[in-house]
């Protein structure tokens, strides 16, 4: 019951009484109208909502900041609804940017309303949303309000940069032909060595200058094979390595990035796989193409930071699940209790590629204070720990997360790892 | 359409209830409702949010004070219909202020005012009854029938509800 109702109930009554008191039929008489008005709201009052609403959201799958719309519908399968306003509640990170979300009008029988809007959406995985109903009669005293659930489905997966090709060199490649070298002789580009002719040799290969020096004996030129190779990328859902604060999270980055080299290792033909850390273990098994590019931005999406004390350390990355002398990238902000189990994995034969968003950095833009001892002690320690990852072998990069990731990848990624590679030929 | 009703509601009520108190020689309380009124429908005007109950029961309690001072019935009780309007119109227009213009809400204006105008009307009407035909009746009799009209009306509500229902 509303206010309105009470007032004009008790106006009633008080008219009455004054009547009563004073002897005034004229008195009495004013009550009439105010009797006629609630009389008509009674009459009007609505009984129960028999609403059926649907929900359309296209696309259902996009990039985060792409604009998406919503088509709300609103059946009336009951009887007439005086007033009716219909509020569509947006749930949490998702903005309207056109449109009408909410209406207040009438329902007759049959009748349908229709809102249609355009919003964008933060990263994430969104199922359920929320449409308020209040019915009411044409005077606002008895409302009804129902709240409806609508469940379709929108994936809002990390829009992320096109990144140059990455060359990595993992000791071990699969059997087809790709753009890694394989540490095999074969057919190629880059020149792998000579052995001698043999029978079915094309003379096109024959390596004249070498044969002109021998005696006798013809040698061939081989190449390197190229290949695909298995790559395996973990990102860091940890909440204590990541910093979030009101204006957003490092975590962010470290998805986008995540998802740029799944393109760009897919892309390539290589067989990818997905293991998002830290909250809980959620992975997406190895496999090639654009369904596996989408089955990874899917997974990307849903990615929470969170506390779990079980995987509170890289210990417990089950790299097993990766397989042997792969190529593993690691995107992480990195603690240095992380060292160890980097360099382990090293020793088990993965090449490793860790990048580590830079958490200092990032923190450091939101509160400069460069000459504090705690911000000098923070950076001696980060760049000792870079500088014990590369000694073992590991291929950093350190990304400013203020800087384009596709540029750190352009100076950092785009040629062979040397040192790295001089390293594994010893092993 | 409906800012049109609502200020011309405001004008009659404080013309009415003006006049009523010129009447009376009540020249302060006439004041009163004019100054009263004007701000009401300056507000409305500048599509401000009103303390419309307030004006309201200001407005209700003049055409009281009328009644008790023998002002005629009819106009006292068209005092009483129009600020009921201008009341209920105040309200529905913060409910719409929102809303942006378009035919889902023409047509819910164009509804409400129907509505409100056959309620004002009935009301007016019906209230006017009483107003001709007059005779005494004991205090005990006219306590019944307040009862049994309200017996009446709870069951033509019920009966007029229930047969809303089976028609759909």
């Amino acid at each position: 019951m509303k206010m309105s109702f009470t007032l004009i109930l008790s106006l009633i009554f008080g008219i009455v009484l004054l009547g009563i008191i004073t002897l005034k039929s004229s008195v009495v008489v004013l009550a009439v109208p105010l009797l006629a008005y609630l009389f008509a709201a009674i009459l009007r009052r609505p009984e129960a909502l028999k609403l059926t609403i649907t929900r359309d959201i296209y696309p259902e799958f996009a990039p985060h900041g792409a604009p998406l719309t919503v088509k709300v519908t609103i059946l009336n399968e009951g009887s007439l609804i005086d007033e009716v306003v219909v509020e569509d509640v947006l749930p949490a990170g998702i903005s309207k940017i056109d449109g009408k979300s909410s209406t207040v009008t009438v329902l007759e029988e049959q009748g349908k309303i229709e809102l249609e809007y355009t919003i964008e959406a933060q990263r994430g995985e969104y199922k359920g949303y929320d449409v308020v109903v209040h019915a009411s009669d044409f005077l606002r005293f008895f409302e009804l309000s129902f709240i409806y659930r609508t469940a379709p489905r929108l994936i809002v997966h990390p829009h992320y940069p096109k990144l140059d090709r990455i060359k990595i060199y993992p000791p071990q490649t699969r059997g087809f032909a790709g753009p890694i070298p394989a540490r095999q002789g074969g057919t190629g580009v880059d020149f792998w060595g000579v052995r001698e002719y043999q029978t079915g040799d094309s003379q096109r290969q024959i390596n004249w200058r070498l044969a002109a020096r021998a005696s006798q004996d013809l040698y061939v030129n081989i190449f390197e094979q190229e290949r695909v190779a298995d790559i395996g990328l973990i990102v860091d859902a940890r909440l204590r390595a990541n910093i979030v604060t009101r204006s957003g999270s490092l975590f962010e980055h470290s998805v986008h990035a995540a998802a740029a080299l799944a393109e760009n290792f897919l892309d390539d033909g290589n067989r990818v796989s997905l293991l998002i850390y830290g909250s809980g273990m959620s992975r997406v098994l190895s496999g090639y193409g654009r369904m596996q590019r989408d089955r990874i931005l899917r997974e990307l999406s849903k990615a929470t930071l969170n506390i779990n004390y079980a995987l509170g350390s890289l210990e417990h990355l089950p790299t097993r699940l990766f397989p042997a002398k792969s190529q593993i990238v690691l995107v992480s902000p990195l603690l240095p209790e992380d060292i160890p189990v980097i360099i382990n994995m090293r020793a088990h034969g993965y090449a490793v590629i860790v990048i580590s968003p830079d958490p200092i950095a990032y923190e450091y833009a939101l509160a400069p204070d460069s000459d504090s001892t705690a911000y000098r002690i923070a950076r001696a320690e980060r760049s000792f720990i870079l500088s014990q990852l590369r000694q073992s072998g590991v291929q950093t990069v350190d990304w400013i997360v203020d800087q384009p990731f596709e540029l750190v990848v352009r100076n950092t990624l785009t040629h062979l790892p040397l040192v790295n590679n001089n390293q594994m030929r010893r092993m | 359409m409906t800012k049109k009703v609502l200020f011309a509601s405001i004008i009659l009520a404080t013309a009415l209830l003006t006049f009523a108190n010129v009447a009376l020689q009540d020249y302060l309380t006439a004041l009163l409702a004019v100054a009263t009124g004007s701000i009401w429908l300056i507000l409305k005007m500048n599509n401000k949010e009103t303390p419309h109950a307030l004006f309201f029961l200001f407005f209700i309690g003049l055409a009281i004070v009328g009644s008790l001072h023998d002002m005629p019935i009819p106009m006292m009780l068209l005092a009483v219909s129009t600020t009921l309007i201008a009341w209920d119109l105040s309200q529905f227009q913060a409910r719409l202020i929102s809303e942006e213009a378009s035919t889902a809400k023409t047509l819910l204006e164009l509804k409400h005012l129907q509505k409100l105008a056959i309620t004002a009307s009935v009301g007016f009407l019906v209230a006017l009854i009483p107003a001709f035909v007059q005779f005494q009746i004991s205090f005990v009799i006219f306590l019944i029938i307040i009862l049994a009209i309200m017996l009446a009306l709870r069951k033509s509500i019920l009966y007029l509800r229930n047969e809303k229902k089976s028609s759909t």
